[in-house]
């Protein structure tokens, strides 16, 4: 806003301009029929509907401080007593970090189904300070019945440029109108970023407005004189209207990054400034020149590329830098220092906000902080190491036609150790060095390289569970053994993790026989410390009850690690594709000793079944010598990512896998 | 004697002002606790001076030294937390950070301090916050000290102390009690041997309580409350001032006369309503029909949002507050049953209850406001009224608030009385499947639920629509379903039951292996307990599950497949507890019938063990396979 004019120029008053708001839709006006609505025609079992949401965003070329504002208008018909339970509280949450941004000129309104309508005043909208960075409105509408509908409309004020829309077209009940209109001068280049259904409209318009203000020029010294000046300018102003009507509503369902990465939306990205008088200034330009400009954050690129902050993590750990040692065990040293002595704070961020001495310092950080000590240090101590930023999995994919940092809530490193390529990610104790976090798993990172930034695929390690059963089972069907296990990558973090929240509980559910859990005593851990190699347990079952026994034969009981017959997808039909996190590997081995004078009659049939392409497989395979009983169950995931299309045929994979885990064995009396 | 206190209070002062410089404290290291401490410890307290200031009966402060050695993040002593709401200010004076030798790492900034809001929810509408540190980044164990103070303009209660979780030592814990000489301050200490202390200074009385080395209790699942094994300091006041009010906690009796006057005519109808009860009742006859006609009134017409009002949150706002914006919180919703019955001639009483899932410690001779909750109380009718619910049938009263002891608020003041319970015998599952296992499998079924167990059905009737119950009971179902047909879920009125029907295809039943069919005798459900946790408790185990379900399934027999083995009838008890199943051949039809008791029981830890065979030989039963096979051909 400064470059508008000279900067000597101080502004004490000014005219308004004439851009006043379009009065198509005016707040407290109903329609009848809405009133009279009982259920929603498109979506009858809707318990409320969105009869609209209309947004106004409006630059103010006069104002210093919250030039941006949005004035929202949203109209709700309860449809239930659920509908009311649900909606009938709304809570508007803003960012108040350092007077970020603000919410004002609240109204509400409820109108019943009898015609009464409901004012509330200012008295009944409740101020939440949530926490330091952020503040709610909270409303509770008075008066509500069945078939009620609210009404509240609100300005939001901000000053952030960067991304001022965020827009959700489309909500988890049905949406009949919504209308986002836009009005920014043309000093202000967005892409603008599309996703989910298309919209019924999509329009841009030019227009050019005179602007009058006045400016008062003050001259200093002893005594001041004002000059008064009263100026016009003529601004371009760009209009963006987006509609979608009708929209329906799109519910949650499991295996998926988040939701909002299907909802029909809009968001701006700036793209460049172009302030009169000066040249065109990009804002976004490429990735490389983000990822130079990140270099030439003190804050970030500094972090890196001077050498003091790097060498005070490793003074901390305690690493004198000698190239003789090798590489691997360094920078394992440096990562269980920052593993066991920095703490993650549950906050997630690309490691922009504080410097490396203060991250020390305070002992702890958000994830990118933690990330940034480790590749601050790696390239102190001589390794080859990159900071990569990342989306979480729940904060959406990335977008990678546009190149603006805020996409990003994450950073991790890549480093290059002894010629293998590595990944590197802390904050979870139990994760080691080379893994990134399962949350993380969301397409691909961007390599923040000064001259050569680029994207880089994740590609997730897979995951292995291998479990060796080796037992007896006595003429009462009961089952006396040894169970040996090992897990690695994911699984061992998992492992890991369980045995540290469930305590002495942890073992109870690792084993089942059928339906039933098998419990494991004397539980041995190996390497529940050691988290750069697998985790294995070791344990016995004594006594456990796995078998039907009758006056000639005895049932055998199918006996497998939990989870190993789950079938994760229950629903009818799937709306969104499947995204699995990482590939996996489960393997069981069965070696049971048979009670003396009994035979086999009748074993599994050994099966191997897949998916198409391979995608996902089990198998199943058994053998037998007098007396012995040998099965070998396998499971395996590849393919990560599955279409709607897909889903029945990977339902009945998973029941398929249920049914042949689950089958029996039956031994005869000779 | 008083001088020698005096010089102590004077040395402590003396030691923790040094602390505030900063330094080393050698004195903190691990090495220095007695390593019999260790044994279940997550935290081990190294020195805790928590002081009640009272200054008159309206204001007191409240403020807390302490130093503690962290063992475990997990440990409750791991995070900082201080509460304060708008009758209150708090102050998070310092807290520094020591590594296991008692080397100072650093001091927290008030910039990490988070100041929030205690709830965020949207319907949640009270100014309770907190202020919070976590995250220390010490290198476990490590040791914190800190300091905070609250100051409260207006109570009706004070805090008690709980010096001592389980899995925490203590090596030094006191608690001073600082008040006017001549204002009554009720105390009551449980389970453990306090040093207790008393001086007066001046026109003030100062008390104290000390323990010193107390070893940890372990934390054991469905374990004895805490008020049982834990120390407790509980403190009441004899008199408080809140607002224009002032209070009397000497018995029951005057508290409850307090509550009644501070909520006294608050439940007075507006004309709006005079007018719509008599119109809404008047076709009633008895009593009962009235309150029924006017409790479902209040139920699909008002919401709950918690709004508070003043009087240390025990006010209620009026009927006609109520009644102008239909949503109140629990005191205000009662307020206004009562106002609405007193309408209709009924009189009615506002009761507190502790509404919690454990039964609270109630003593009758100690007069502490521990509730939580309100609701209405018919002594007409003897019928209890939760008012914050849209789901529960008139006069039945949460599984949580039943058998509570409460305090009646009558216009004679105080009452100790105690909640209805739904007999044991009423608490029932039933359920009944037919299965035709050909290709596809055809279930049809019903399940009936009675008394205490209603809840999630009840609530799936009344909240949710037809798409969200068919996604609930996909997901909560245990056979795997191909198609869901039909569903149908009904609430009898009454409140006697609710029932759940449904007709599905199923991808699958039981197992084929071979040339046979298996099919689990727990076909539907899997069983329901297991034994949790260790068998070498050193405490008693509680269990408040109390139902008992009753399943018939009803197997068509495929007709490719003759039986080859139905297991034997089976059953088991222990201590109430029931278990029984029986199979048999019905007409074509495999018939299954189980019966499983849950009885509530406290058992000692050697009849825990008892219990765990139990349910080793349920579980054995339950395991059990009807065998089929094909038939020769």
């Amino acid at each position: 806003m400064k470059t508008l004019l000279p900067l000597f120029v101080i502004f004490l008053s000014f005219i308004t301009s004439s851009f006043s708001q379009d009065t198509k839709v005016k707040f407290g006006k109903v329609s009848p029929a809405d009133l009279a609505m009982k259920v929603y025609p498109s979506d009858t079992e809707a318990i409320a509907v969105i009869l609209s949401k209309i947004g106004r965003v409006r630059y103010d070329v006069l104002l210093d401080k919250y030039a941006l504002t949005e004035d929202r208008h949203v109209v709700i018909k309860l449809l239930t007593d659920a509908g009311i339970d649900e909606y009938g509280d709304v809570k508007i949450e803003y960012y108040s970090y350092q007077d970020y941004s603000k919410v004002a000129n609240i109204k509400a309104m409820v109108h019943l189904p009898d015609g009464t309508d409901i004012k509330i005043d200012n008295s009944q909208i409740f101020d939440e300070k949530t926490n330091d960075y952020w503040a709610a409105k909270k409303i509770a509408f008075p008066g509500l019945a069945k078939g009620a509908i609210i009404e509240y409309q609100y300005t939001i004020f901000q000053d952030h440029m960067f991304q001022p829309v965020d827009w959700f077209f489309q909500s988890h009940i049905p949406i009949r109108y919504a209308e986002l209109t836009t009005k920014i001068p043309d000093w202000y280049e967005y892409v603008v970023l599309t996703q989910g259904l298309p919209l019924d409209k999509n329009a841009r318009d030019e227009s050019i407005e005179t602007i009058h203000y006045t400016n008062v020029e003050r001259s200093g010294g002893l005594v001041t004189s004002s000059q008064i000046n009263h100026e016009t300018a003529s601004i371009k102003f760009i209009t963006n209207t987006f509609i979608n009507k009708d929209v329906p509503a799109l519910k949650e369902e499991c295996c998926i990054t988040t939701m909002d990465d299907y909802y029909s939306r809009v968001r701006y990205q700036l793209q460049a400034y172009h302030f009169a008088m000066q040249p065109r200034e990009p804002v976004l330009n490429s990735w490389k020149i983000l990822a130079e400009k990140l270099y030439q954050d003190p804050v970030w690129g500094g972090q890196f590329k001077n050498k003091r902050p790097g060498s005070l993590v490793l003074e901390a750990a305690g690493i004198t830098v000698d190239t003789s040692v090798n590489q691997m065990e360094t920078a394992q040293h440096i990562y269980d220092y920052i593993n066991n002595n920095i703490q993650w704070n549950d906050m997630q961020g690309y490691g922009g906000m504080r410097d490396i001495s203060t991250i020390l310092k305070t002992k702890s950080g958000n994830s990118g902080d933690l990330n940034k000590l480790m590749c601050a240090a790696l390239i102190q101590a001589g390794i080859d190491a990159q900071p990569v930023l990342l989306s979480t999995r729940d904060n959406g994919k990335p977008l990678e036609l546009y190149p603006f940092i805020d996409q990003f809530n994450h950073m991790v490193v890549v480093a290059n150790i002894e010629g293998k390529d590595m990944w590197i990610d802390l904050g979870d104790k139990n994760l080691p060095m080379g893994l990134l976090r399962a949350d993380v798993l969301n397409s691909r990172g961007w390599l923040v390289d000064e001259k050569d930034p680029a994207w880089l695929d994740i590609i997730p390690s897979s995951s292995s569970s291998t479990y060796l059963i080796t037992g007896t089972i006595d003429k009462e069907g009961n089952l006396n053994a040894t169970i040996e296990s090992r897990y690695t990558g994911y699984h061992a973090v998992e492992q890991r993790t369980k045995a540290d929240d469930e305590k002495e509980k942890f073992g109870q559910n690792i084993l089942m026989s059928g339906t039933n859990p098998v419990k494991l005593t004397e539980i041995e851990m190996t390497n529940k410390k050691e988290i750069s190699k697998p985790f294995q347990l070791k344990a016995k079952v004594i006594n456990q009850s796995v078998a039907t026994v009758t006056r000639d034969k005895m049932y055998l009981n199918p006996l497998f690690p939990n989870g190993l017959d789950d079938l994760p997808f229950k629903l009818e039909e799937r709306t969104y594709p499947i995204e699995m996190n990482y590939p996996e590997e489960v393997t069981v081995i069965l070696n049971l000793t048979l009670p003396e004078g009994y035979t086999m009659e009748s074993i599994p049939k050994s099966i191997k079944f897949v998916t198409e392409n391979n995608g996902i497989l089990a198998s199943y395979n058994s053998s037998q010598t007098p007396g012995k009983l040998n099965v070998t169950m396998k499971y395996a995931l590849k393919q990560l990512e599955f279409d709607p299309t897909e889903y029945t045929a990977l339902k009945n994979f998973y029941n398929e896998r249920h049914q042949k885990f689950n089958e029996q064995i039956v031994l005869t009396k000779s | 004697m008083s001088k020698f206190i005096k010089k102590n209070i004077y040395l402590i002062l003396f030691l923790w002002t040094g602390i505030l410089f900063g330094q080393d404290r050698p004195d903190y290291a691990v090495s220095g606790i007695d390593t019999s401490f260790l044994k279940n410890a997550e935290a081990v307290i190294r020195h805790e001076e928590t002081r009640l200031i009272i200054k008159s009966p309206r204001e007191y402060i409240h403020e807390v030294t302490k130093v503690v050695t962290i063992f475990d993040e997990d440990s409750w002593e791991a995070y900082v937390i201080v509460h304060y709401d708008k009758y209150s200010s708090a102050d998070l004076i310092s807290v520094y950070l020591y590594d296991a030798d008692g080397k100072l790492l650093r001091k927290m900034k008030k910039s990490e301090i988070v100041d929030a809001a205690a709830y965020s929810d949207n319907s949640i509408l009270t100014d309770e916050r907190y202020l919070g540190v976590r995250s220390f980044g010490g290198q476990l164990p490590y040791t914190l000290e800190y300091k905070w103070k609250t100051t409260y303009h207006e109570t009706l209660s004070y805090p008690d102390w709980h010096p001592q979780h389980k899995k925490e030592s203590i090596e030094q814990a006191t608690f001073v009690l600082e008040a006017p000489k001549d204002l009554i301050i009720h105390t009551r200490s449980l389970n453990a041997d306090f040093a207790y202390k008393v001086e007066t200074d001046g026109d003030r009385k100062i008390q104290s309580w000390t323990l010193t080395n107390v070893k940890a209790i372990p934390r054991e699942i469905s374990g004895p409350p805490d008020y049982e094994v834990l120390p407790l300091l509980m403190l009441s006041p004899s008199v408080f001032q809140v607002g224009d009010y002032t209070g009397s906690m000497s018995d029951w009796k005057s508290f409850g006369a307090f509550l009644y006057l501070i909520n006294k005519d608050r439940e007075k109808m507006p004309p709006f309503m005079v007018s719509l009860i008599s119109q809404m009742t008047s076709q009633c006859t008895t009593p009962k029909e009235k309150i029924d006609t006017m409790y479902h009134w209040l139920q699909h017409n008002m919401r709950y949002v918690s709004v508070q009002l003043g009087i240390g949150g025990w006010q209620s706002y009026d009927a006609t507050y109520v009644e102008k914006n239909r949503y109140g919180d629990c005191k205000a919703l009662s307020t206004f049953m009562k106002g609405m019955l007193r309408e209709a001639g009924i009189d009615a009483y506002q009761v507190v209850i502790r509404w919690d899932e454990e039964n609270s410690l109630f003593p009758d001779d100690f007069m502490y406001n521990d509730f939580n909750h309100m609701m209405i109380h018919v002594p007409s009718e003897n019928m209890w009224l939760e008012c914050t619910s849209n789901n529960l049938p008139t006069g039945e009263i949460d599984r949580d608030e039943q058998n509570k002891k409460v305090l009646l608020i009558t216009p004679e003041g105080g009452k100790i009385s105690r909640t209805p319970s739904i007999p044991d015998l009423l608490n029932i599952i039933t359920s009944q499947d037919t299965i035709f296992a050909t290709t596809p499998v055809r279930i049809s079924g019903r399940e009936e639920y009675f008394g205490n167990n209603q809840r999630s059905v009840r609530s799936l009737y009344n909240y949710a629509s037809p798409e969200e119950q068919r996604k609930y009971f996909l997901e909560h179902c245990h056979l795997t379903i191909d198609k869901l047909e039909q569903l149908h879920i009904s609430s009898e009125k009454s409140g006697t039951s609710s029932a759940l029907a449904y007709k599905a295809t199923l991808s699958k039943f039981g197992n084929v292996s071979g040339n046979r069919f298996f099919i689990p005798v727990n076909a539907i459900q899997p069983p329901h307990n297991t034994c949790p946790g260790n068998t070498d408790r050193t405490t008693d185990f509680i269990s408040i599950d109390n139902y008992t379900e009753k399943n018939d399934i009803y197997i068509a027999l495929p007709p490719e497949y003759v039986i080859e083995y139905l297991p034997a009838k089976s059953g088991f008890e222990f201590k109430g507890n029931h278990y029984s199943v029986a199979l048999n051949l019905e007409n074509q039809y495999i018939h299954i019938h189980h019966e499983i008791t849950e009885a509530p029981m406290r058992l000692t830890p050697a009849e825990y063990n008892e219990l765990c065979a139990y349910y080793t030989s349920v579980a054995k039963s339950n395991s059990q396979m009807i065998v089929l096979k094909k038939s020769k051909t």
